[in-house]
């Protein structure tokens, strides 16, 4: 079971456009192997997989020149009305993008699994500008920790893309200074929360990458979000 | 082994399974397999569809196109794994 190179193998079918609607890792009972079951259309109801596997293979074959080491024996790919698909689909849980959660269960539609993580969906593109939001911070995350975890500030020019100044506090910070015209303000906190704040009025968004979602403002212009990540580095 | 010799008892209850990979494996064919799907992906979908087969599955209801294309995966000339395993006996 490589559970890194299933999440790029899912993230890269994506990207080629072959769609996949549940995924997941199973070791089935009977033989004791681990498959990466891969739920797409290209699949039809009832319908023949050959076709299927010469579209997920020829994906394979590209990742294996850049490097991608995943075994091509250890895959399936099934119809997303497949039994599996469904309890798949039924099953899954955690962020967007994220880590897959274990199944706790011991079948999935008719197959008796004696373990089994499945993936949580890709993050659609709002979701995903706030994943990369937050990683660009290079911040510990710490769900949970509250007013005591760290945070980190850094004032940007909205124009020139670039950090003015940069510091770091605990709970309340000191002497917060007004922004000027064309600056924001970017925090990251140990606890998950990327918040941003414009000199203009309503210029505020927040970001919880715990709970992947924008909590405040919606999705920043991409204007705002593309400054800040050319700052960052 | 030869022929008229008894074989190794562990190894016959191993072989005492319809999982394809795993007879692959016994049979000591895995990494020339592997080799000659890497030199021919017609063969790897065509293997990829094979291995989906049980000994469950040969009772269940299916439909006339997934039986041709199970069929089509083990008999192609060229690609099939028929074909291949052929080479091998």
């Amino acid at each position: 079971m490589q559970i890194k190179e299933g999440q790029t193998l899912i993230e890269r079918l994506a990207h080629e456009e072959v769609a996949v609607t549940a995924a997941g890792w199973v070791k089935e009972s009977e033989s004791g192997d681990w498959y990466l079951y891969l739920a797409t259309p290209l699949v039809g109801e009832d319908g023949p997989t050959r076709s299927a596997y010469r579209r997920v293979n020829a994906v394979i074959r590209k990742m294996q020149e850049e490097g991608f080491g995943m075994d091509p024996f250890e895959k399936k790919v099934i119809g997303p009305h497949d039994p599996i698909a469904r309890d798949m689909l039924a099953n899954r849980g955690g962020r967007p993008g994220g880590p897959p959660t274990p199944f706790r269960g011991s079948r999935l539609g008719d197959l008796d699994v004696e373990e089994a993580y499945i993936y949580p969906p890709l993050p659609n593109p709002e979701e995903q500008a706030g994943i990369e939001l937050w990683e660009c911070g290079r911040t510990e995350l710490r769900p949970g920790i509250g007013p005591a975890g760290l945070c980190r500030v850094v004032v940007i020019d909205l124009e020139n893309q670039a950090v003015l100044q940069k510091r770091t506090y605990r709970g309340t910070m000191a002497n917060p200074q007004p922004l000027s015209p064309g600056q924001l303000e970017v925090t990251w906190a140990e606890g998950g929360a990327v918040r941003i704040i414009g000199s203009a009025a309503q210029q505020r968004w927040s970001w919880s990458q715990p709970r992947a979602n924008w909590e405040e403002g919606g999705c920043p212009p991409d204007k705002v979000l593309h400054a800040i990540l050319t700052a960052m580095g | 082994m030869k022929s008229e010799e008894f074989p190794d008892k562990k190894f016959a209850e191993k072989c005492w399974t319809h999982n394809l990979p795993q007879l692959l494996d016994l049979a000591g064919l895995k990494a020339d397999f592997e080799a000659s799907l890497k030199a021919d992906p017609d063969l790897l979908d065509n293997w990829d569809a094979v291995k989906e087969w049980t000994e469950e599955s040969r009772y269940a209801r299916t439909t006339k196109a997934k039986a041709e294309n199970l069929y089509e995966a083990i008999t192609d000339k060229k690609h099939g794994v028929l074909s291949w395993l052929k080479l091998h006996w």
